[in-house]
């Protein structure tokens, strides 16, 4: 029970960073857009909340990326659209999570699950230690790359993705 | 890759190609929270596991209706593994009544996990080979299966009902003492006959009304030997031969007779043994006892009505299955076309008895909700099912004309009381 609340106190808090980001970095725009945005994002986050759908939580992920994107192409607010973004990914994992130990709880019986999946505290106290960790190292690289700021030739930044890319393939093909 | 990785991916792939495109620094540090997110659930996710499982099961309950206790332990021998999913498949034929069968947990080194439920079932067979475990990272990024070997296995025997002593009058019998008429004289308690004393005959016996009819002369009594005799009981488990009802399907009516026939004539002593022409062919030769009576349980509790074996089969039957003028009990519900199979028994000397689950009551009364209207409720149905009640007692009768004694079930009435009423009258016209 007491993991439960914890794990609420964290997807809440993920989901106020998030939109407040978001916000942050669209309101001071002027017209119309910057609060129908921000709007129409907190309405999917918070929908995401009430029925946590997985296509509709990764849709929401996805449409937040590229609408801090969007902004971050405008030079408007970096890191708090950075911080937001990362806020956003770890309540989507930690939204994902939920929606694997739903299946498991009454609700999930209730939402048509039959099959039951018991929750684990021990799981759960580890998952949320990963999603910090990569929260962290995640917003400690963005700090990094903030701070050093390396001038590169396009070509140079060119073959450094391709061996990032090439990296990533391989390291996917490794272990996945 | 899972479809949560590729997905990331995807995102980090769009924003660096978007990053490159616009020559925008500021896109490419957005990649990094994603970056970070891969590269922690990739180097969280478990090398080769070591565990073993344990599988332990335990059936409770009356038998028809079951419980089965099924408790699996998971123990890791290796490194810790950040998640391990671990699913039961539920047998087809069971219900979950308790418990979990599906478990999502940490396994630190050294530790076990435990799977414990309940199942209900009412008669079946169940095997379990191994059990599938599915370990990953925190974020379920990479993703390794396993089935891990547990075998075990239930089975769970077709309910029965007690039946009182079955009134056979067989042709032929063991030499040892049992409850079945021999047709020959020597201990028993129903009269057989009267003939003159000899000396050592009991004097208890004597037959007074004689002694005084005849002076001089004395008559001793006979009774009929009460003797045991080799029943072969036949399951008809053709796909053919059953019905499917709202609860209990024809054919399990049919399994609980056979389960309760062997159980009445072995508790007598008799020898009993089993042949079922269903999905397979399940046999076994007659014996006695709680052993041959746990065997035949044993089997019926794995019957399965299907096309793998027809009543053609019982041409090929072996002696050593029915020794030559053992007692037959065929219990079928009767299909079109099974009267050579019956006359090829009686030619060959069998005494036979047909015990006839009725399939035209049984549809009748249960009849299938989809079918609207009800059976036998307008004109074209009702004329279906008269039809098919004529070619049925058209059939029977012909049965009986054989030689075969035929027991018509509805199995809405008692087995016993159907039984009774029908051997009780076979004997009778036998005796008249």
């Amino acid at each position: 029970m007491r993991s439960l609340r914890v794990r609420n106190l964290f997807c809440l808090s993920t989901l106020a960073v998030s939109v407040a980001c978001l916000a942050g970095a669209y309101l001071p725009q002027p017209g119309w857009a910057g609060p129908l945005v921000v709007s129409g994002v907190c309405l999917l986050q918070a929908a995401v909340w009430v029925r946590p759908f997985k296509g509709l939580a990764s849709v929401n992920l996805a449409l937040y990326t590229g609408l801090a994107g969007v902004r971050l192409l405008e030079d408007a607010a970096p890191l708090l659209l950075t911080i937001g973004t990362t806020a956003a990914l770890a309540y989507w994992e930690l939204i994902q999570f939920r929606h694997k130990q739903w299946t498991g709880s009454p609700a999930g019986e209730l939402a048509g699950r039959s099959r039951a999946v018991e929750a684990d505290p021990a799981l759960f106290r580890y998952h949320l230690q990963s999603v910090g960790l990569a929260a962290g190292l995640g917003l400690l690289l963005v700090g990094i790359g903030w701070v050093v700021r390396l001038p590169l030739p396009f070509g140079v930044v060119v073959g450094l993705v391709l061996v990032l890319f090439w990296g990533l393939n391989r390291a996917l093909r490794w272990f996945v | 890759m899972s479809t949560k990785s590729l997905f990331i991916v995807l995102i980090l792939y769009s924003l660096v190609l978007s990053a490159l495109l616009s020559r925008s620094g500021n896109l490419l540090l957005l990649s990094l929270p994603f970056l970070a997110y891969l590269a922690v659930g990739v180097l969280r996710s478990p090398g080769p596991i070591r565990v073993s499982a344990r599988r332990a099961v335990n059936v409770s309950g009356p038998d028809g209706a079951a419980e089965i206790h099924v408790q699996v332990i998971l123990s890791n021998q290796g490194e810790a593994i950040p998640a391990v999913f671990l699913s039961e498949p539920v047998p087809p034929g069971t219900r979950l009544a308790s418990g979990v069968v599906e478990k999502r947990v940490g396994l630190p080194a050294g530790e076990a996990v435990e799977l414990d439920y309940t199942l209900r079932s009412n008669r079946g067979s169940y095997t379990w080979e191994a059990v599938h475990v599915c370990a990953s990272d925190p974020f379920e990024l990479v993703t390794r299966e396993w089935d891990i070997p547990a075998q075990a296995e239930a089975r769970v025997a077709p309910s029965r009902v007690r039946l009182r002593h079955i009134p056979l009058r067989p042709r032929s019998t063991h030499l040892s003492t049992g409850s079945l008429p021999a047709r020959r004289s020597g201990s028993g308690t129903e009269f057989w006959g009267v003939r003159e004393y000899h000396p050592g005959d009991s004097l208890r016996r004597l037959n007074a009304r004689l002694r005084a009819r005849h002076p001089g002369r004395l008559f001793t009594n006979e009774f009929e030997r009460e003797e045991i005799v080799t029943v072969g009981l036949i399951l008809d488990g053709r796909a053919l031969a059953d019905v499917a009802g709202r609860e209990i399907p024809l054919f399990e009516h049919a399994v609980r007779a056979a389960a309760s026939l062997a159980e009445a004539f072995l508790r007598e002593g008799n020898r009993v043994g089993l042949l079922v022409c269903g999905e397979s062919l399940i046999r076994l030769t007659p014996g006695y006892g709680k052993a041959q009576l746990h065997s035949i349980l044993c089997a019926l509790a794995r019957v399965r009505t299907g096309a793998g074996a027809s009543l053609e089969s019982l041409k090929y039957l072996p002696v050593r299955l029915f020794p030559s003028h053992s007692q037959l009990i065929m219990i079928s519900p009767l299909a079109p076309g099974d009267l050579p199979v019956y006359t090829r028994l009686r030619a060959e000397g069998y005494p036979v008895l047909l015990l006839s689950p009725d399939p035209v009551a049984y549809a009748t009364a249960y009849a299938v909700a989809s079918a609207v209207p009800p059976i036998g409720k307008d004109r074209v149905s009702a004329l279906a099912v008269r039809a098919a009640r004529l070619e049925r007692r058209l059939q029977l009768r012909q049965l009986a004309r054989l030689g075969v004694q035929v027991v018509d079930w509805p199995v809405d009435r008692p087995l016993d009381e159907r039984l009774r009423a029908a051997l009780m009258g076979i004997t009778a016209r036998m005796g008249r």
